[in-house]
């Protein structure tokens, strides 16, 4: 997933579809917003930024999963099986992206990037509803895919690539 | 904005053992991918319902989705809608939680102690139509039919309006004019003889430039033109934002002018300076269509960029640039009329000057300008005649404010308050889904008319502070639980849509037709509801349009076939505007006629005294007005305001970042209650932002009560606008304070 900073707006709207389609209980999240900002007034700059679940290729909360609960699915999406989950949080420690919160019913969760939208066919919910169009989905290793025709084109950056997990989210800059 | 910190805050708790969503549908990808067996029925295999959003006027058309025990699930927005192409904003795909909140108003009222206190007994619907009615004769018989009045912004008004219109009143106003977009309306309508109406007729999709002045495009999340405005960035164009404060629109921008606020005028008057002087206009345009253009030459002349340079501290160098990135994208550029312009009560002038510079720059009637919008013509049901009311609220504005298009509500709380001079005195309300004491400005005022009313009537879904001095309080279902009048929106191709009920009404709610239908049999006003139920009406004008309820239902949206060929100007084409030269109005005869000035002047505005900062204010993406400070969806993303301090002001008064302090307004109004302190560099030194629409009073909201400070409480210095009664609200200044204590005097 490229996610478009420039075009952003921090709306949060892909924070409640998230929610409203995943039936993530109202108080957690699978998704949220992070505001940058530079300068002083009125040297200022801002960067909006949706984040998620970085999908990683080299992912440590799976590495660190007791149960292998924690798994890579079709096409790299790292996901939680969730009656395999003990709850034990070893992967909440683990993840330098903060992506996943303990369920109220005592499983881990986190981004699935809609998994049961695109075997149909359809845009994860954030996607589809951001009013800016600011997120591009699809498969990395397809050239002529919307996401990697905008990487090819557009500047961009991963968060915390030192921490070596090789996340998937792309933020053009 | 939800952030991860709040999320931590929130997930330390949830070890202490906090049950959410019993019925909720339990499992997804895993189980999809483990027995290849679906427990999610893919929202194409929902009972899916149309509706059109109710949570701001966008009004955006979508589907409303319930899960297999149906119950409400999502609200996802319909692909053929123009308003939202397919995508709502956070406030729509959040509108499910109006439905599920459990604050919502239940059972008809009526009070029992005295207005304000919030004491109620429960009443049946039956008790409570018999109550209004008697007293709505009784005014009728005492002081006559036109001592009632409506204030109405939601979809139900169109018939309690048809009420009122039967009962020989026309006092109906809506707060959004003379407290938002009236003086834009009026601006353009002198200038172009057309208002700029809503959803805009702003071409952002194909600009090449986009000019905002104070509108912060992204934080009000008028959906159609954020999608715009993003669509354009991926076009390359250029935005320039005057704003004192750091938008998030600003920071889209190429240039940002950091302007002091109150001085618009003055940068306005020198672009326009600019364009003329150096001979940047469209010249063609401007001598066949525009009238005045040689004194509007020579009225600027004074305004150099120098000049604005003193009194708006934006740089001479950066006022041409600008200038000349408008004059380089025209005819697509597009200076934006704004919405919400009430600001310091010369605001029809102001828009006035952003008028007459696009009409400099040819954009009006040209792609990437402004569009000719076209908006479906629906046949409604003649009705009988209504009766003539022998006076209304003018009456009691002494012949004042004549080129309002529409009623003031300022106009109609004012013309309640008893006084000598005035030959009407309204005597009661209905108030419909608009909480007028954060909406009206001064709140001692509005608390003054509705103390000197015999009735007060509310409608409303949520227990807002206004219900807490009614009389009579009607609740009234969420728009996910019935049908309403039929969206008619204007745009590049009008558009009709449908919302009707995804389930049945929860508690005693009841829809606002069905109210005013009950409330006209009482009042022996029938024939003014020829139609038993409304969707029997709503069938009758779809098939007048070659449509019906029945594929409405299907489709949800339907667009129509414009009448007018193009969305522009043709080459060299002869248009006829509405005006009385019928020309583009540079040099405004319809302003002049009224003893106004033809031409938009800078005058000063007052400024803050040490140690207080003018209050600004603004909207948050994910809340409308003060309707949305309860809803559980949206409160989860953003529950309170904070007021913004520059790091320079925060040293002066060693603030700290969450810090919760009172304010203090320059009358000596002390809030309510505290609100954070968020200290950043995007706001000037001589201001404060806040978002408007928190800090309620009322205690029934459980998740709103006391979060924040609300700015409408702060706002009691109201700067009227003399040309059509706007109420001007960025004259208000404040100061911190760390206690509530009113000062010994």
């Amino acid at each position: 997933m490229a996610i478009d900073t420039k075009k952003c707006v921090g709306c949060s709207d892909c924070v409640v579809a998230c929610q409203t389609e995943n039936d993530v209980p109202i108080g957690f999240c699978r998704d949220w917003v992070v505001e940058v900002m530079d300068g002083t007034y009125p040297q200022l700059e801002i960067e909006l930024r949706s984040e998620r679940c970085n999908h990683c290729e080299n992912s440590p909360c799976v590495r660190c999963c007791p149960t292998g609960a924690s798994h890579y699915s079709d096409g790299g999406i790292v996901l939680v099986t969730k009656n395999e989950c003990i709850g034990c949080s070893a992967c909440i420690t683990s993840c330098p992206y903060d992506a996943r919160y303990v369920h109220p019913d005592g499983y881990v969760d986190k981004c699935t990037f809609c998994l049961h939208r695109v075997k149909k066919g359809m845009q994860p919910a954030c996607v589809a509803v951001c009013p800016t169009k600011c997120m591009y989905f699809g498969d990395l290793d397809d050239p002529g895919s919307e996401v990697s025709k905008v990487l090819k084109k557009r500047k961009y950056k991963t968060l915390i690539p030192e921490a070596g997990t090789k996340p998937q989210l792309y933020f053009l800059i | 904005m939800k952030s991860r910190r709040q999320f931590l805050k929130i997930s330390s708790l949830s070890a202490a053992g906090l049950v959410f969503g019993g019925g909720l549908l339990e499992t997804f990808a895993d189980n999809l991918l483990k027995n290849n067996q679906s427990y999610f029925k893919g929202p194409y295999d929902f009972a899916r319902t149309p509706t059109y959003c109710e949570v701001c006027f966008w009004k955006c058309a979508g589907w409303v989705h319930k899960d297999e025990n149906g119950k409400i699930k999502k609200i996802i927005g319909n692909d053929d809608d123009p308003n939202c192409n397919g995508r709502f904003c956070p406030r729509g795909t959040g509108g499910v939680g109006m439905y599920f909140d459990k604050d919502r108003l239940q059972t008809p009222l009526i009070r029992t102690d005295e207005r304000g206190k919030q004491t109620f007994r429960e009443a049946t619907w039956d008790e409570a139509f018999d109550y209004i009615a008697s007293k709505m004769n009784k005014i009728k018989e005492e002081h006559g039919p036109e001592c009632t009045a409506l204030f109405t912004h939601g979809s139900g008004g169109k018939y309690f309006g048809n009420l009122l219109k039967g009962f020989g009143s026309n006092n109906i106003a809506a707060p959004s004019y003379a407290q938002c977009r009236g003086p834009r309306e009026v601006a353009f309508i002198a200038t172009y003889g057309q208002g700029v109406d809503s959803p805009e007729n702003t071409d952002i999709r194909d600009t090449k430039c986009l000019v905002l002045i104070g509108s912060h495009i992204g934080e009000n999340m008028h959906n159609g033109q954020v999608q715009e405005m993003s669509d354009a960035i991926d076009k390359g164009a250029v935005i320039i934002t005057v704003d004192p404060r750091f938008s998030t629109a600003a920071s889209k921008s190429k240039h940002w002018l950091p302007i002091k606020p109150s001085t618009d005028i003055a940068l306005l008057l020198s672009w326009i300076n600019v364009i003329i002087n150096e001979e940047l206009y469209d010249k063609k345009y401007v001598e066949k269509y525009t009238f005045g253009f040689d004194q509007l030459k020579k009225h600027v002349q004074a305004y150099t960029p120098e000049w604005a340079y003193g009194i708006t501290t934006i740089k001479p160098q950066q006022i041409r640039e600008t200038a000349h990135e408008m004059a380089n994208a025209a005819p697509a550029v597009i200076v934006h009329p704004g919405r919400h312009v009430t600001w310091y009560g010369d605001d029809t002038q102001r828009i006035r000057a952003v008028a007459i510079l696009n009409a400099l720059l040819g954009s009006w009637g040209r792609r990437g300008g402004f569009y000719s919008p076209e908006k479906a013509s629906v046949p409604h049901y003649h009705l009988p005649d209504f009766p003539k009311p022998n006076k209304n609220w003018r009456d009691a504005m002494g012949g004042k404010y004549k080129l309002a298009d529409l009623a003031l509500a300022s106009g109609v709380c004012q013309a309640t308050i008893p006084s000598p001079e005035m030959s009407c005195s309204i005597k009661g309300w209905i108030v419909n889904g608009t909480n007028l004491i954060n909406t009206l400005p001064d709140q001692k005022k509005t608390i003054a008319a509705i103390q000197a009313l015999d009735l007060l009537v509310v409608v409303d879904t949520m227990p807002m502070e206004i219900t807490g001095y009614a009389d009579v309080v009607l609740p009234e279902c969420t728009y996910l639980e019935r049908y309403d009048s039929l969206r008619i929106s204007q745009g590049r191709i009008p558009s009709i849509a449908l919302r009707m009920p995804a389930v049945d009404p929860l508690y005693n709610t009841k829809p606002a037709f069905w109210m005013a239908r009950e409330l006209a049999k009482k009042l022996d006003l029938l024939q003014y509801f020829p139609f038993e139920t409304i969707e029997e009406e709503i069938d009758w004008e779809l098939k007048q349009v070659g449509s019906s309820l029945e594929e409405m239902q299907r489709i949800g949206v339907k667009l129509l076939d414009r009448e007018a060929d193009d969305l522009y100007f043709g080459e060299d084409e002869d248009v006829e505007f509405n005006t009385n030269t019928g020309k583009i109005e540079l040099y405004s005869t319809a302003l002049e006629e009224e003893g106004f000035d033809p031409f938009p002047v800078f005058t000063q505005h007052p400024e803050p005294s040490e140690g207080f900062y003018r209050l600004i204010y603004g909207r948050a993406p994910m809340h409308t007005f003060s309707r949305t400070a309860n809803n559980p969806n949206l409160t989860d993303l953003m529950d309170e305001n904070s007021v913004w301090v520059n790091p320079k002001v925060a040293k002066v008064w060693d603030l700290k970042n969450d810090q919760y302090v009172y304010l203090e307004n320059q009358d000596g109004v002390i809030s309510d209650f505290k609100i954070k302190v968020r200290i950043t560099e995007r706001i000037r030194w001589d201001s404060v932002y806040m978002v408007h629409g928190f800090g309620h009073a009322d205690k029934r909201m459980t998740r709103a009560f006391g979060k924040g400070v609300s700015d409408t409480q702060m706002i009691t210095n109201v700067m009227i606008d003399p040309i059509m009664g706007g109420t001007g609200m960025r004259g208000n200044f404040v100061t911190f304070r760390f206690d509530n204590k009113k000062a010994e005097v």
